[in-house]
């Protein structure tokens, strides 16, 4: 991943009707925590789902999760409803998993995209996955092991289903590069799950 | 090992983004290569544990920690679930004027030893009659 300041503008997530949302972020505004709360029951698993993948550990997901909910509550006056709450919350969740992951690269010093370093897998040298079932908990292991740059574009490619156009908005790179971290993360999932 | 050459079109079937000239080509490659079909096999079995992975739940202490949060913020009109509310002087004397018409309507209910005791009735001075057999 770059350090630009690329932000998460395309999101497609469906969502309840705008008017119910409109209403929910009224009662917010007046103080209604059970209005806020329903919110979180609707949105908290998939925004949580994001975050934990994006960073590839729980620990710092829930404390995003408490940051991206405290952030939207702060924000709510900014909520016109142009967009599904849904989607706007999804863009304020993705945005701040990536200033998380800048800053915590920047605290490291660590490059992001070190599996441009990595040999070439396309030989996992191990048992087929096509011959068995990839268990998911494997899956999600195997996901949190991966290098951040690959993690992250293959989490928003191949798990939350954005173009590589927009994954390359996102995270500031170019079209072609978020593909190879792609096709890089696919490789080297095989490799860790043929492990297994 | 599968073949360099062909890492990219296998990834690009897997997306469904290869054109047809591509496809074409790739597909009489893998008709040949065993490690390059098993690498289309495995990633398409990724493809698919991907495409089942389910929202993870967070713990419920996030959601006490943000209400909490934006009580102590003072944010919010209420006190989250599960915090001990002091309560206010309203509700106080609500309370004990209900205690009080509770405790009122009870003691009307009850009745009084006087009043509602039962008149004497002969049978309670009658003489007990004898068991029989006993003369």
């Amino acid at each position: 991943m770059t350090s630009s300041k690329g932000t998460v503008h395309l999101a497609a997530v469906p969502a309840p009707g705008r008017a119910e949302d409109l209403a929910l972020v009224e009662r917010c505004r007046k103080g209604d925590l059970s209005a806020f709360e329903a919110i979180y029951r609707t949105h908290s698993g998939r925004l949580y789902s994001v975050a934990c993948r994006m960073v590839g550990n729980p620990t710092e997901a829930e404390d995003l999760l408490q940051e991206i909910f405290l952030a939207a509550h702060r924000k709510l006056d900014s909520f016109r409803g142009e967009s599904a709450l849904g989607t706007w919350l999804y863009r304020l969740a993705t945005n701040l998993c990536l200033d998380h992951l800048r800053s915590r690269a920047a605290r490291s010093s660590q490059l992001t995209d070190a599996i441009d370093d990595e040999p070439a897998l396309a030989d996992s040298g191990s048992r087929r996955l096509a011959e068995r079932t990839v268990d998911k908990m494997d899956l999600e292991r195997a996901l949190a092991q991966l290098p951040e740059g690959c993690r992250t574009a293959f989490v928003l490619h191949d798990v939350e289903g954005l173009e590589h156009r927009e994954v390359a908005e996102v995270l500031g790179i170019a079209e072609g590069t978020s593909k190879s971290q792609v096709h890089k993360a696919r490789l080297r999932l095989r490799a860790l799950l043929g492990r297994r | 090992m599968a073949c360099e050459r062909y890492l990219n079109a296998i990834n690009e079937l897997v997306d469904g983004t290869l054109g047809p000239l591509r496809r074409a080509e790739l597909e009489l490659h893998l008709e040949a290569c065993e490690d390059c079909a098993a690498l289309l096999g495995d990633l398409r079995e990724i493809q698919r544990a991907t495409d089942a992975l389910e929202d993870l739940q967070p713990p419920s202490r996030v959601w006490t920690q943000i209400a909490q949060q934006l009580h102590q913020e003072g944010r919010v009109a209420e006190s989250p679930r599960g915090f001990m509310r002091r309560p206010s002087n309203t509700l106080i004397g609500l309370a004990a004027a209900l205690i009080l018409a509770v405790g009122a309507s009870l003691l009307m209910l009850v009745p009084r030893r006087d009043a509602a005791a039962p008149p004497p009735t002969n049978a309670s001075t009658a003489p007990v009659p004898e068991p029989a057999g006993l003369s």
